[in-house]
């Protein structure tokens, strides 16, 4: 009986370990905006951010001020994540994110 | 791998299939009898006192209930949503400049005042689907259109996007933006996780 309540005891303690773990995932934002040559603002680019670890994210569009935005993106562990922008199918930015927040804005031209 | 209800209708179908089977041999071997009728123990099913089955003939008996397991795996492995062909012409655009996608749209989930997610989600695809025309340097640079599944005519949507008219350039690419990474990252066809 005594053993039974241990074990339950431990179950109970690794449970409230991970649960706590998994309720403290810090949370991220990137924002920016993307412009071409002249400084107008691209509409419709998509924006990925990328982590070996984390995954791929779901596609954001950039608005008609060309600014794309990221929010509640799950930090990882280590590295940082990449940031890929499409035009059509065409790849024409890929760049470490040094640090979470507003990045600098992207000239594609 | 296929899902545990995938598992149970499988099961069902060949349970049903098997008390068909095995009726119609114990008919053929004369073990039962159509003509045969039991006076005392007969086979009765009830449901929620609402429906109530009494037969007093075994070889109809187990026919109907395997017919019932049969029916019940043919009614849940139909659930799927007939596949649409979607048509349509974009006019006015560099297609490699564009991207054609479709979109489920978000579904509100009921939250109760307590923080308590309470809802049922049916991942049907039944509605509020969209075609979505992703077009920089184009006007409109983005043009959405809703489609439900009841809109297809002999298994096809018609989608007509506007005439697409050219406000921007693209650029070549520039090897300068495009940074290589040395770890592996995950490809375009991974599905988004956040």
């Amino acid at each position: 009986m005594r053993r039974a309540g241990g074990l339950l005891l431990i179950l109970a303690i690794v449970l409230g370990t991970a649960l706590g773990s998994d309720a403290q995932v810090r949370r991220l934002e990137v924002t920016g905006a993307v412009v071409d040559g002249r400084n107008r603002p691209i509409e419709g680019l998509e924006v990925y951010l990328v982590h070996p670890e984390v995954g791929r994210s779901r596609p954001r569009v950039t608005n008609q001020n060309g600014i794309y935005e990221f929010v509640g993106v799950p930090a990882p562990a280590r590295g940082p994540f990449v940031l890929e922008i499409y035009w059509g199918r065409a790849l024409m930015y890929r760049n470490v994110v040094a640090t979470p927040g507003r990045q600098p804005t992207i000239v594609l031209r | 791998m296929p899902s545990t209800l995938d598992t149970l209708v499988l099961l069902c179908g060949l349970t049903g299939l098997i008390m068909i089977v095995g009726s119609l041999l114990l008919l053929y071997r004369g073990v039962i009898k159509l003509s045969e009728k039991v006076s005392g123990s007969q086979i009765e099913a009830e449901f929620k006192d609402q429906l109530k089955i009494n037969v007093r003939n075994p070889a109809l008996g187990l026919f109907a209930i395997g017919f019932a397991f049969f029916a019940l795996a043919l009614y849940f492995s139909n659930v799927e949503v007939p596949p649409i062909e979607l048509r349509g012409v974009i006019t006015g655009a560099d297609v490699d400049h564009l991207k054609v996608r479709v979109r489920v749209d978000d579904w509100p989930v009921r939250v109760s005042s307590d923080g308590k997610i309470l809802d049922t989600v049916r991942p049907s695809l039944e509605e509020k689907l969209s075609v979505e025309i992703l077009a920089p340097g184009y006007q409109p640079a983005r043009w959405t259109v809703n489609i439900e599944p009841s809109d297809a005519r002999r298994g096809h949507i018609e989608v007509k996007p506007p005439a697409f008219s050219k406000v921007l350039e693209r650029p070549a690419p520039d090897p300068a933006n495009i940074k290589s990474i040395e770890t592996p990252l995950p490809g375009l066809e991974e599905r988004g996780r956040f």
